[in-house]
């Protein structure tokens, strides 16, 4: 059974004139058929509203020109037809609306969104990888996560299994697209231009990503990020597994920072079964989340430098890292995959020496930030490496999606610790959403590093607020979420983590996208690095901070 | 993807004779043979290939706090042609496949894997029917000498696996020629 495809229909009383009804009307005349409100407090979103293919790109740029950024692109196999979301919200604040588009089976096809909004451009591709929709007039329509012979479309539901079987013939790394690869070419003429492969085995690009750049000489004319050399088919796995199974999955996805995994995965479940956390719970979620924060942002740091050809930091930052792994290990037995915040509450109570190892952890902490501070931020080797290197524009992050410090860096005040009420402890503490204006490496840097002194100060007072009481409300070990749709948003190290679940009635999810900050963080390379040196490529990639089996998921 | 748990006879005679009939080498320096083992066992150089969460683990092993060193390996090298432990640290999909293979192929003989983590062992938490991208272990594409259980496994399980190595290297008795 297909789920309802709109969850409005079960809120009581809808107001019948919508609070966002002047949009409404702005968003009618570009083109859109039916508009409803949405719960905000019961799906995490305000407008749901129907587009035919055709008006698509005439209801975007409408969303373009009152300042909308975009968000996440979600396919959704309905049965027979073939849905895809749009979900935008402005970061000065504002409604999230999500357009809905629908396409059948047999045709499946839809115009593009990439000349409106850029950043659509690769989760296409990836629509194109999981359903087959094709887009017409894109750009660079090509696979993105799958291998190039890939025969299938695993998130369809008549898909099934079937593993994908390399071919005889193709056991080697396919063959650069040289007539693809030169449109990348910016100079007209190239003298003495070639193809630089980067990756999938490369010190500096953090994982198993892929860039194919276009150089002459040691100037980059462009690049092309090849991905999915990690893609691991959670979005899949999920709907076959119960909503309390799929907690590992989340750890997984981002090894740097589960904890905000968790959370996100949790808080998501909550939303759509309409359950409070208990006021304990909520603080060791905070506590837990910021060391989770500080830890990551310390890897960061040390691979970033490692990166630029210092490895001293690393050393540091990894033994720093340990303490708060040793912490982590004691609370929930595990060193990385906690798996600790779950639906309700938290796992476990914490250990008895908790609240004191965590201060002894944030002192030694402050000890160190004067020290990374002199050691790296203030090298005129670093500051060479880094300034007026990479710079995003406003406008890019907004095209993009482009979320976490890599936003604030360019002088956006968005934090969804702050905008997007996920956990209310967060508006009773002292803190301040970070920014610089640059939008460059350095500034990148000086907002992560100025992150970590705000955990810090997050941490310190969460401990004092650390009262008696349950950790876990009472919840039922095994749960349905109600037919519906939910999204909800944490802000993990990275970026802004969007969780949109399809749910069916059963116990599995019966589509789950997971909006993973570094997918839109790194798709702003392939437009920083024309015209750059091949050294600031890695130092712009590093500064980005991604993640890549996050990425590919 | 046919021919799985074959070891590439790199830096051998290639000729079909000598493959068949197996003919030792007419002279054999022991002592010395033993006192090569002895010095590559304690001299390991890993290839920096990190794919999914093993890999902070294995840059955890090998940063201030354990320290691997202490043991002979801790010259990451970030070539195969420079490497001759190849740890595969992560979830091998079958996009990424090919290119272990092709890394494993391009690093000189004598070489050995250590299968880091689940995955590398069997899929891990990605091994069952249905998941179309994993490959249910890196055994099917490159010889593993050690294999090391955990989802990651603790640096000290990496510290171990290579002090397991060493022992195999110095008696002789890896997949490896």
């Amino acid at each position: 059974m297909p789920p309802e495809s709109d969850v409005s229909a079960a809120v009581p009383e809808t107001p019948a004139v919508s609070v966002h009804a002047e949009l409404i009307e702005r968003l009618t005349k570009a083109g859109a058929t039916a508009c409803a409100d949405l719960n905000y407090a019961q799906t995490g979103m305000d407008l749901d509203i129907d587009v035919a293919p055709e008006k698509l790109s005439g209801v975007a740029s409408q969303l373009k020109s009152e300042h909308y950024a975009f968000e996440t692109m979600v396919g959704v196999d309905r049965q027979p037809g073939l849905d895809v979301l749009y979900l935008f919200k402005p970061h000065a604040g504002g409604p999230r609306v999500k357009l809905r588009t629908t396409t059948s089976r047999e045709t499946a096809t839809l115009p593009t969104l990439s000349s409106i909004y850029a950043g659509t451009e690769w989760y296409e591709r990836e629509i194109f990888d999981m359903f087959g929709i094709t887009f017409t007039d894109h750009p660079h329509p090509r696979p993105l996560l799958l291998p190039h012979f890939t025969n299938f479309h695993p998130l369809r539901k008549d898909f099934h299994g079937a593993p994908i079987v390399i071919p005889e013939d193709t056991v080697e790394i396919p063959e650069i697209d040289v007539k693809e690869a030169m449109k990348l070419g910016q100079s007209d003429t190239p003298k003495r231009d070639f193809f630089l492969n980067m990756g999938p085995q490369h010190p500096s690009t953090h994982g198993v990503l892929r860039i194919l750049l276009h150089v002459e000489g040691e100037r980059v004319l462009g690049g092309r990020c090849h991905l999915g050399y990690s893609h691991r088919g959670t979005e899949k796995l999920a709907e076959k597994r119960q909503y309390v199974q799929f907690l590992p999955y989340t750890d997984r996805m981002d090894y740097l920072s589960p904890v905000n995994y968790n959370w996100g995965w949790a808080k998501l479940l909550e939303r759509a079964a309409n359950v409070e956390t208990t006021p304990r719970a909520e603080v060791i979620r905070v506590i837990m989340g910021e060391l989770s924060r500080v830890a990551s942002h310390l890897v960061w740091l040390g691979t970033y430098l490692l990166d630029l050809g210092a490895i001293t930091p690393f050393l540091y930052c990894f033994e720093d890292r340990e303490m708060i792994l040793t912490i982590f290990e004691r609370v929930s037995g595990q060193r990385m995959m906690t798996s600790y915040i779950v639906f309700g509450g938290v796992r476990n109570e914490v250990h008895s020496g908790f609240v004191n190892e965590v201060r002894e952890l944030v002192k030694h902490m402050r000890k160190r930030m004067p020290e990374y501070d002199t050691l790296v931020m203030q090298n005129e080797i670093f500051l060479m490496r880094t300034d007026k290197v990479g710079p995003i524009s406003q406008e890019q992050c907004k095209e993009f999606g482009v979320s976490g410090p890599c936003l604030r860096a360019s002088g956006v005040d968005y934090d969804a610790r702050r905008d997007e009420p996920y956990c209310d402890l967060y508006s009773q503490l002292d803190w301040k959403v970070q920014t610089e204006q640059a939008g460059d490496c350095l500034a990148r840097s000086r907002v992560r590093m100025a992150e970590i002194e705000q955990s810090l100060n997050l941490i310190e007072q969460a401990l004092e607020k650390l009262e008696e009481g349950p950790f876990r409300a009472k919840v039922p070990k095994l749960f349905k979420v109600p037919a519906g749709e939910y999204y909800s948003i944490t802000e993990g190290p990275r970026g802004a983590i969007g969780w949109y679940l399809i749910g069916d009635g059963s116990n599995t999810p019966y589509r789950l996208k997971v909006r993973v900050p570094s997918f839109a963080n790194l798709q702003v390379v392939e437009q920083l690095i024309p015209g750059m040196r091949v050294a600031d490529v890695v130092s712009i990639l590093g500064s980005l901070d991604v993640v890549i089996p996050e990425i590919d998921r | 993807m046919s021919e799985v748990n074959e070891t590439p006879n790199v830096g051998q005679p290639d000729t079909e004779l000598e493959k068949d009939e197996q003919i030792p080498p007419i002279v054999r320096f022991l002592p010395l043979q033993k006192a090569l083992d002895l010095a590559r066992a304690n001299s390991l150089w890993p290839l920096t290939f990190g794919i999914a969460c093993c890999a902070i683990e294995m840059m955890a092993a090998s940063a201030s706090r354990y320290d691997t060193d202490r043991f002979g390996a801790g010259v990451f090298r970030n070539s195969p042609r420079q490497a001759d432990l190849m740890i595969v640290a992560g979830t091998v999909n079958l996009k990424m496949a090919p290119i272990i293979k092709r890394l494993y192929d391009q690093m000189p003989s004598p070489k050995w894997v250590i299968a880091l983590g689940s995955c590398a062992i069997c899929g891990g938490p990605f091994d069952q029917e249905d998941n179309y991208a994993v490959l249910q272990g890196v055994e099917k594409i490159v010889p593993v000498d050690v294999f090391v259980p955990g989802c990651p496994p603790r640096p000290e399980a990496l510290i171990h696996a290579i002090i397991e190595l060493q022992e195999k290297i110095k008696s002789g008795q890896t997949n490896a020629s």
